[in-house]
C-alpha cells in the first residue's frame, strides 16, 4: 500500500508543483523518490502532529493541496483539534495520510493500534474517509483523494499486506463497495480495510456462502448503494478491525435505521458487527494473532463465545 | 472611507467593541482593549489589503490567534469597509455572522480561532507558502501572552526559526494576563523575549499602546531576510477605561448599564 502511495503520489506531483507532502519524522525508506524529486514540496515537520496539521492548513488556504503523514494515532488523535478547527472548519484541501491501520503495529503495542480513528473522525464535518483494502484499492482511493477538493483521510496498512484485487481494478474511479464474492445476496456482509483479505480467507476454508463486499469509502457512507445491495438481504454482517463503538457497524447500522426510516429499504434485516469489542492490551501479538481475538462467531450463524 | 489617524481608530474600535459586548452581554471586553492599538496600527499603517476584494491574492495576512478578541477585529473590519458598520449591532446576537470567537465566514477574516495555540501554526504554513512562491505579502500574527502557555506555539516557533520565515510578523498582546490570574503566578513565561531568540526569531518589546513604537517595531520586522520576527507589546489589559485596566474581572464581566455609560464617556472624550 505505501508502495502504491509513493507511486501514485510521484505521478501527481510531477503535474502540480502545488502538491505538498508533510511528514511528522516518519517515512524512512519510503519517500526518498519524492523527496529526490520535489525536495521544496517536502517537509519533515520533526515529531509535532499538531504544528504539522495547523501548517498544513496554511498552505491549503494558500492554494496548496497537502498531504500530512505519519502512523498510526500520530496524524489524527494527537492532532484531533487541529483537524477539527483548522482543516475541516476550513475545508482546507489537507489530506491525512495514516499507516498502520487496525492492529498493523500490533506487536508495538496498544499506542500504535489504529482501532478508534473511524470513530472518532468520522464525527468531523467535511471530512471524507477512505480505508481500502489493498494495493489495488489505494490506487483508486488514492487518484479519489487527490481530486477531492477538501478534507479527507486515508487510513492503509503498514507494508506487505495480502492483495485482495490480483489485478488492478477495472474501474476508472474509485467505487464505494466494490463486490468481493458474489455467492448468496441473502447474507451480504460489508467489510473496511485491510481485514478484508482475512476475512476472504476465512470465508473460502469454510465454505460460507455469502455475498462480500469491500467498502473503501468509509464515510459519507453511500446509502443508495447500501440499499441496493442489501435489497434482497436477510441478514448483513459488518466487519472491522476497528472499535465496534462508533465505527464502521455503527455507521452501517445507523445508515440502514435511517433507510429503513425514509422507506429506502422495507425490512430492518437481521444485523451483526464484527470487530474489536475489549481492546486487547496486555496480551500482545502481530496482527493476526490480534485478528483472531476478535469474535467472528456471527460468521457461522451464532454470536455466542 | 475616511482616512483617519489610528489614534482616531482605536478610539473608534474601543467604542464600537464595548457597545457590542455591552448589547451581547458578552464578556472579553478588556482583551479586545489591550489589543485595540495594535489591530489600529496594523490596519491603518502597515498591512495590504482591499476591503472590497478581501481574498486578494497579495494582501497581507492576518491571523488573531487569541479569537476571543473577535470583537475588536470586527469593530476594525466594519471601519476600513469590511462589512457595513451597521452589521456590528447584530453580534453575538441569534442569526449573526459575528460570533464571540472570530469567524472565518467575516469577510476580511482569514481564519476562525477560539481555542488557543492554532494561529501561529497555520500562520507558518502561510509563510512557508509566500515564502516558496517568492510572493511579497507578509503574515501578522497576534498571540496572547497566556496562549503561549500551549505547546504548539512552541512546536511552530521551532519550525518558523528552523526554516527562516523571514515574512513572519508575530505580535504578542503581552497584558500579563491569564484566564485565571497573572500569568506569573499561574505559569511563568519569563525570561520570554529570550525564549523566543533561543528559537532563532528576531525579538523586539514595545509599548503596546503607543502607536509610534508599535509601527516602528512592525516596520523593522519587514526588513529580516532571514529570522521570523516577533514583538513583544506590553499592553494593559482593559485599557482605555480607566477602571477596567488591568482588572482580570473585565474579562469576564459585561458592563451594566451604569457602566457603560461612564465607560462611553470616557471612550467618547478619547475621540
Amino acid at each position: 500500500m505505501r508502495t502504491t502511495l509513493v507511486e501514485e503520489l510521484l505521478l501527481c506531483a510531477s503535474k502540480d508543483k502545488n502538491i505538498y507532502l508533510l511528514t511528522g519524522d516518519l517515512g524512512f525508506s519510503v519517500f526518498e523518490p519524492f523527496i529526490e524529486k520535489f525536495p521544496t514540496q517536502y517537509i519533515n515537520v520533526g515529531a509535532a502532529e499538531q504544528n504539522m496539521a495547523g501548517i498544513a492548513a496554511g498552505l491549503a488556504l494558500s492554494g496548496k493541496t497537502v498531504l500530512i503523514y505519519s502512523i498510526a494515532n500520530f496524524p489524527t488523535l494527537r492532532c484531533l483539534e487541529q483537524i477539527r478547527d483548522d482543516i475541516c472548519y476550513h475545508q482546507a484541501n489537507v489530506k491525512i495520510i495514516s499507516v498502520g491501520c487496525g492492529y498493523s503495529y500490533g506487536l508495538q503495542g496498544y499506542t500504535h493500534f489504529g482501532v478508534e480513528d473511524i470513530s472518532i473522525l468520522r464525527t468531523l464535518p467535511n471530512l471524507k474517509i477512505l480505508s481500502p483494502a489493498d494495493a489495488a484499492e489505494t490506487q483508486l482511493a488514492f487518484r479519489y483523494l487527490i481530486n477531492e477538493k477538501g478534507p479527507v483521510y486515508m487510513r492503509l496498512g503498514a507494508s506487505k499486506e495480502k492483495t485482495l484485487h490480483e489485478k488492478p481494478l477495472a474501474d476508472k474511479n474509485l467505487s464505494s463497495m466494490i463486490p468481493i464474492i458474489q455467492n448468496n445476496d441473502k447474507t451480504i456482509i460489508l467489510s473496511v480495510g485491510t481485514i478484508t483479505s482475512f476475512l476472504f480467507e476465512k470465508i473460502i476454508e469454510n465454505k460460507l456462502l455469502c455475498d462480500l463486499w469491500s467498502v473503501p469509502i468509509v464515510s459519507p457512507l453511500d446509502e443508495n448503494k447500501l440499499a441496493n445491495i442489501i435489497k434482497s438481504a436477510e441478514k448483513v454482517i459488518t466487519v472491522e478491525e476497528h472499535q465496534l463503538a462508533g465505527g464502521f457497524g455503527s455507521l452501517v447500522m445507523e445508515t440502514l435505521l435511517k433507510l429503513k426510516n425514509n422507506g429506502m429499504i422495507k425490512i430492518f434485516p437481521e444485523f451483526h458487527r464484527i470487530g474489536v469489542d475489549n481492546v486487547p492490551m496486555d496480551d500482545i501479538g502481530n496482527q493476526d494473532y490480534l485478528r483472531n481475538k476478535i469474535n467472528f462467531s456471527a460468521l457461522f450463524g451464532n454470536e455466542k463465545r | 472611507m475616511d482616512k483617519v489617524s489610528s489614534a482616531t481608530l482605536a478610539s473608534r474600535i474601543r467604542l464600537h467593541t464595548l457597545k457590542m459586548i455591552h448589547s451581547a452581554k458578552s464578556s472579553h471586553i478588556a482583551s479586545c482593549f489591550s489589543v485595540t492599538d495594535i489591530l489600529a496600527v496594523l490596519y491603518n499603517d502597515v498591512m495590504n489589503y482591499d476591503s472590497k476584494n478581501p481574498t486578494w491574492e497579495d494582501r497581507d495576512r492576518f491571523i488573531l490567534s487569541k479569537g476571543h478578541a473577535a470583537a475588536a477585529v470586527y469593530a476594525v473590519l466594519a471601519e476600513k469597509g469590511f462589512i457595513p458598520i451597521d452589521y456590528l449591532s447584530t453580534y453575538g446576537k441569534n442569526g449573526t455572522k459575528l460570533q464571540g470567537h472570530l469567524s472565518h465566514s467575516v469577510p476580511g477574516v482569514e481564519i476562525s480561532t477560539g481555542s488557543l495555540g492554532h494561529g501561529l501554526p497555520i500562520a507558518c504554513g502561510m509563510a512557508l507558502a509566500a515564502k516558496n512562491d517568492k510572493k511579497n505579502y507578509r503574515i501578522y500574527v497576534v498571540l496572547s501572552d497566556g496562549e503561549c502557555d500551549e505547546g504548539s506555539i512552541w512546536e511552530a516557533a521551532m519550525f518558523a526559526g528552523h526554516h527562516q520565515l523571514y515574512n513572519l510578523t508575530v505580535i504578542i498582546d503581552n497584558n500579563k494576563f491569564q484566564a485565571c490570574g497573572r500569568t506569573k503566578d499561574i505559569l511563568d513565561l519569563e525570561p520570554f523575549a529570550q525564549k523566543w531568540q533561543s528559537f532563532n526569531w528576531n525579538v523586539s518589546e514595545c509599548d503596546g499602546h503607543h502607536h509610534q513604537t508599535i509601527k516602528d517595531c512592525i516596520y523593522k520586522t519587514r526588513d529580516s531576510k532571514k529570522l521570523p520576527s516577533v514583538i513583544i507589546a506590553h499592553t494593559i489589559k482593559g485599557k482605555g477605561v480607566s477602571f477596567m485596566e488591568d482588572k482580570l474581572l473585565w474579562h469576564y464581566r459585561s458592563p451594566d448599564e451604569v457602566v457603560f455609560a461612564e465607560a462611553v464617556k470616557e471612550l467618547e472624550g478619547a475621540i
